[in-house]
C-alpha cells in the first residue's frame, strides 16, 4: 500500500474544536462543502422502474430532493418544491407515481418534471406552462448510488469528482441486496459521528466488551488521498486472534455455517472471500486476516465494508449540533434470502451492527458537550486516525475557495 | 398443517413469552428483561438452534408454515440477544446509545430502502 503522508507532522495533527462548534463554520460547511459537493442520496436500483420515486429531506439546506425515474428510464432529482408557492409536491417518502400533483391548488408536473395541468390557467396571465416546471437538480449514478449536486452549474462531473478512481465504484455498483435501515437523531456536530467511524484505533477502548482485539491496530496504516476528492481515505482491519479477547459467540458460529456474511469474526475455513474484486480499493493488503474496509467520501458518507455485506452510513447535519444519523446494510449473496438460516446469517449482521453501534454513537452527545469547556481548543489525530486528519483538510480546502 | 417435529418441542414452553415475531418487540422484551433472565433463555434455546434452522429451511422462506414461524422468532431472539449475554452481560448496552432512539425504518412496509420483511 502506498503511504502518502509521512510522520506525523504535529502542526497538521491539531485541530480546532471550533470547527465542531461554531455556528459560523457550520454555515460555511453548509453553503461551500454540501451545497457545492455531491451528495449520495440512494441506490439506482431501488427505483428500476418509470414512476419509481423516493424524497430525501436535506435538513440543514432546507431542501427536499425527488429522485425518480422516467418514462425515458433516466433518473433526475427535482427540488420538492411546487413553483406556484411552494409547497411539497410529492408527500411520502417513496412508491410510484404516474406525475406529481401538488396537494395545495392542484399544480400537476409529469416524471420529466413539466407542468402539465394549472387549474384556472387563464387567471395566470403571462405565466407559461413552460415556465412552470418543478426546478431539475444535477444527478448522476456512482458505484450504482444516485448523487445530486445543488450547484447550478457543478465545478466536476460526478466521476470526475469521484476520484482517485481506485476500483470503488465497480465493488459498489453490483447488485447489492438492501437489508437494513436504522435512523437516529443525534446531538452533536456532524463531523464527530463521522470521525468516529473511520478509525479502528477505538476498537480497544470503546468496543472493549464487545469487539476488543478483532481489528488489529497495531500494524495497519490508513491509506489517505491528499490528491483526491470525493474519496478522502480508507483504512484495513485485520482479525488477529493472537489479541482477539472475544471469540465468535455460539449463535454467531452457527449464523455463519447458515449464510455468508459476517460481521468482524474471521471466516469458516474454506469459506471464501467475497465478492473482493476491487484489489485497488478493498483488502488491498492481500491478508488471509482482512475483515474490514472503512472509508471516507466527501463530504458526509462513511462505509463499512466487510465479507459478503457492507453498510453506508449518512451523517446528515440539521445544526452545528445536531445529525442525522442514517444506517444502511447491504448484503451480495444471496439475493434475497432463500430460507431461514440465510435470513437468521443476515440478521446476525444486523442485530451486530445495530449494538456494537449504539457503543460507537454513545461518546458523540456528552463529547459535544465539552466542546465549549475553553482549556482544551485542539483535538489531536494520530497517523492512525490520518482519514479524520485528510478529511479536516478536504473540507477546508472547500471552505477556502472563494 | 405441517407437522411440528418432535426434537422443537421442548422449545414450546418458551413460545408464549419470547417468540416475538418483530425486532421492536423482541428489542424491547429484551430491555425489560434481566441478564439473567435473558441467559437462561440463551442456554435453554441455544442446543436447538441448528435444529430450528434443519426444521424451517425444508422450506422457501416466504413459505414456511405459520406453525413452525414461532420457532423461527425464537431463533431470532436469540440473534438479538446474543451480544447482549455474551458481551455485555447486560439487557442493555453499559454507557450505549439508547436504542430507544433508533428507529428500525426497514419495518415500516414499503419503507424507504426497499427491505422485505419476514414473515
Amino acid at each position: 500500500m502506498n503511504k502518502p503522508e509521512e510522520g506525523l507532522a504535529p502542526a497538521r495533527a491539531k485541530i480546532p474544536i471550533e470547527r465542531y462548534s461554531s455556528d459560523a463554520h457550520f454555515r460555511k460547511e453548509i453553503e461551500k462543502l454540501f451545497r457545492r459537493t455531491w451528495l449520495n442520496i440512494c441506490r439506482a436500483d431501488r427505483i428500476p422502474e418509470p414512476g419509481d420515486y423516493i424524497v430525501q429531506d436535506l435538513y440543514a439546506l432546507d431542501v427536499s430532493v425527488i429522485i425518480v425515474r422516467g418514462t425515458d428510464k433516466r433518473i433526475r432529482a427535482f427540488y420538492n418544491m411546487c413553483p406556484h408557492r411552494g409547497n411539497r409536491v410529492a408527500m411520502d417518502q417513496c412508491g410510484n407515481r404516474r406525475g406529481f400533483k401538488c396537494l395545495f391548488h392542484g399544480w400537476t408536473y409529469d416524471l420529466n418534471g413539466a407542468c402539465v395541468a394549472m387549474p384556472g390557467e387563464k387567471f395566470f396571465p403571462g405565466v407559461e406552462r413552460s415556465d412552470a416546471r418543478l426546478v431539475e437538480i444535477h444527478s448522476d449514478v456512482w458505484g450504482g448510488f444516485v448523487h445530486i449536486n445543488l450547484e447550478e452549474n457543478p465545478e466536476k462531473t460526478l466521476v470526475e469528482y469521484m476520484v482517485p478512481q481506485n476500483g470503488l465504484d465497480g465493488y459498489l455498483e453490483q447488485t447489492w441486496y438492501p437489508n437494513f435501515h436504522y435512523q437516529a437523531e443525534v446531538n452533536c456536530n456532524w463531523k464527530l459521528m463521522i470521525d468516529a467511524q473511520i478509525e479502528f484505533y477505538h476498537f480497544d477502548a470503546l468496543h472493549e466488551a464487545s469487539l476488543a482485539g478483532a481489528a488489529s491496530v497495531r500494524d495497519h496504516i490508513p491509506e489517505v488521498f491528499p490528491d483526491g476528492d470525493g474519496i478522502i481515505g480508507h483504512t484495513e482491519g485485520y482479525f488477529s486472534p493472537e489479541t482477539a479477547k472475544h471469540p465468535p459467540t455460539d449463535v454467531q458460529m452457527i449464523a455463519q455455517e447458515q449464510g455468508n456474511a459476517v460481521y468482524f469474526n474471521p471466516l469458516d475455513e474454506g469459506k471464501a472471500k467475497q465478492p473482493i474484486n476491487a484489489p485497488n480499493a478493498i483488502a488491498m493488503s492481500g491478508r488471509d486476516d482482512w475483515i474490514a474496509d472503512s472509508y471516507s467520501l466527501l463530504p458526509h458518507i462513511v462505509l463499512l465494508i466487510q465479507n459478503n455485506n457492507f453498510v453506508i452510513q449518512r451523517a446528515w447535519p440539521v445544526s452545528v449540533n445536531k445529525t442525522i444519523w442514517d444506517l444502511q446494510g447491504f448484503s451480495f449473496e444471496p439475493q434475497p434470502p432463500s430460507n431461514f438460516g440465510e435470513f437468521f446469517n443476515l440478521r446476525m449482521v444486523q442485530y451486530g451492527q445495530r449494538d456494537v453501534l449504539s457503543e460507537d454513537l454513545s461518546t458523540l452527545e456528552v463529547t459535544q458537550r465539552n466542546l465549549g469547556a475553553g482549556p482544551i481548543r485542539n483535538f489531536h489525530f494520530s497517523e492512525q486516525e490520518g482519514v479524520l486528519r485528510q478529511l479536516q483538510e478536504r473540507i477546508e480546502s472547500y471552505l477556502a475557495k472563494p | 398443517m405441517a407437522e411440528i417435529p418432535e426434537k422443537l418441542r421442548p422449545l414450546d414452553i418458551f413460545l408464549g413469552e419470547w417468540a416475538l415475531s418483530s425486532e421492536s418487540a423482541r428489542l424491547a422484551k429484551r430491555q425489560q428483561s434481566t441478564y439473567e433472565e435473558l441467559r437462561g433463555l440463551h442456554d435453554a434455546v441455544l442446543p436447538y438452534l441448528r435444529d430450528i434452522m434443519a426444521c424451517l429451511n425444508a422450506y422457501p422462506l416466504y413459505e414456511i408454515p405459520a406453525e413452525l414461524k414461532p420457532y423461527g422468532y425464537l431463533a431470532l431472539m436469540l440473534a438479538d440477544i446474543d451480544l447482549a449475554v455474551n458481551r455485555w452481560r447486560s439487557p442493555t448496552i453499559p454507557h450505549g446509545f439508547s436504542l430507544n432512539r433508533v428507529a428500525p425504518l426497514h419495518e415500516k412496509p414499503n419503507n424507504v430502502f426497499g427491505v422485505k420483511p419476514w414473515p
